[in-house]
């Protein structure tokens, strides 16, 4: 597995992104992600606890 | 009854200042200005999950539709404040622009979405009038100190670092605009009219045309590395200040 797959099923195992709902360009600009920031980010998630799946059409509702 | 994570919601919001910090700091890293922009774009999606998670605790929440006129008046403050805040980042960029190709992207992108956006805080006003609500108590309300925090923290920047921050701003709160499913089932939840929902319908019909100009403007901005942080900084200040405003409303 490329380092690039490693971090990509990282965030994924994570919950923090789903690969089949970003494109091929998003998906190497992903890979650009630092591991330090994947890190971050998984932590962030975990303390979040688990995304909803019933729950993802909620948004925050604040405008400009 | 809904059951809420355990864990201490102002711990995880001091939790995203450390996020925030570790992605501004390696943001340019790898990737050097010509796609700076677009891996911004990229690490503030990825860390949305935090605001995400905040609303789905609010809009979720047994009490909701008692604190919905809240919301609505946190909301109005808000709407109400971001022409001013976007013209004073567009004046500031435009001072900059002869000698800063960032600040010119900056002052040409804002001078065309202030218009777009102009007015939205009189409809919003007169929905939640025709909603019931008291115009002339939302019309005298001072920003809560939340609203004053997240929208402080722009000025702040737009005048002792660079304008082109107001883009973290906007990324945070165009990023992620209303879905009408949303706001058909919070109607049906709190039995307010179809009027107060009316503003919020049209930002989630032209948010998703907003957002993809905003997109594709972040993602060939000229950023150095500091410039990047900059704009990754004020969106983490942004989703915490968002999150902050539906904790509050909680309590």
């Amino acid at each position: 597995m490329s380092d690039a797959q490693t971090k990509l099923k990282r965030l994924e195992d994570a919950g923090i992104l789903d690969q089949k709902q970003f494109s091929e360009q998003e998906m190497a600009l992903v890979a650009t992600i630092t591991d330090d920031e994947i890190d971050v980010l998984v932590r962030l998630r975990q303390k979040l606890g688990p995304p909803s799946a019933d729950k993802n059409h909620i948004r925050p509702n604040f405008i400009v | 009854m809904i059951a809420h994570p355990s864990h201490s919601w102002e711990h995880t919001l001091d939790h995203l200042t450390e996020v925030g910090e570790v992605i501004a700091a390696s943001t340019d890293a790898r990737t050097g200005p010509a796609q700076a922009g677009a891996a911004l774009w990229m690490k503030i999606t990825l860390a949305q999950g935090v605001l995400n998670t905040a609303a789905q605790r609010f809009w979720s929440h047994p009490a909701m539709p008692r604190m919905f006129p809240s919301f609505l008046c946190e909301l109005y403050s808000l709407v109400s404040c971001s022409v001013p805040l976007m013209r004073a980042a567009f004046e500031r960029a435009s001072e900059l622009s002869a000698a800063d190709p960032l600040a010119a992207i900056t002052a040409a992108y804002l001078e065309q979405h202030i218009v777009e956006e102009s007015h939205h805080d009189e409809w919003l006003l007169n929905d939640l009038a025709e909603a019931g609500m008291d115009r002339s108590a939302l019309l005298h309300r001072a920003p809560s100190a939340n609203v004053a925090r997240l929208v402080g923290a722009q000025y702040c920047w737009i005048r002792h670092a660079h304008p082109a921050a107001l883009f973290g701003y906007l990324a945070v709160i165009e990023g992620n605009p209303p879905l009408p499913q949303h706001l058909n089932e919070i109607q049906q939840l709190t039995g307010f009219p179809p009027e107060a929902f009316r503003c919020l319908h049209l930002h989630a019909a032209n948010d998703i045309e907003h957002l993809n100009e905003l997109r594709s403007t972040i993602a060939r901005l000229p950023l150095q590395s500091a410039e990047a942080a900059l704009i990754c900084t004020s969106a983490f200040a942004t989703m915490q200040g968002l999150a902050s405003i539906f904790v509050e409303l909680e309590e």
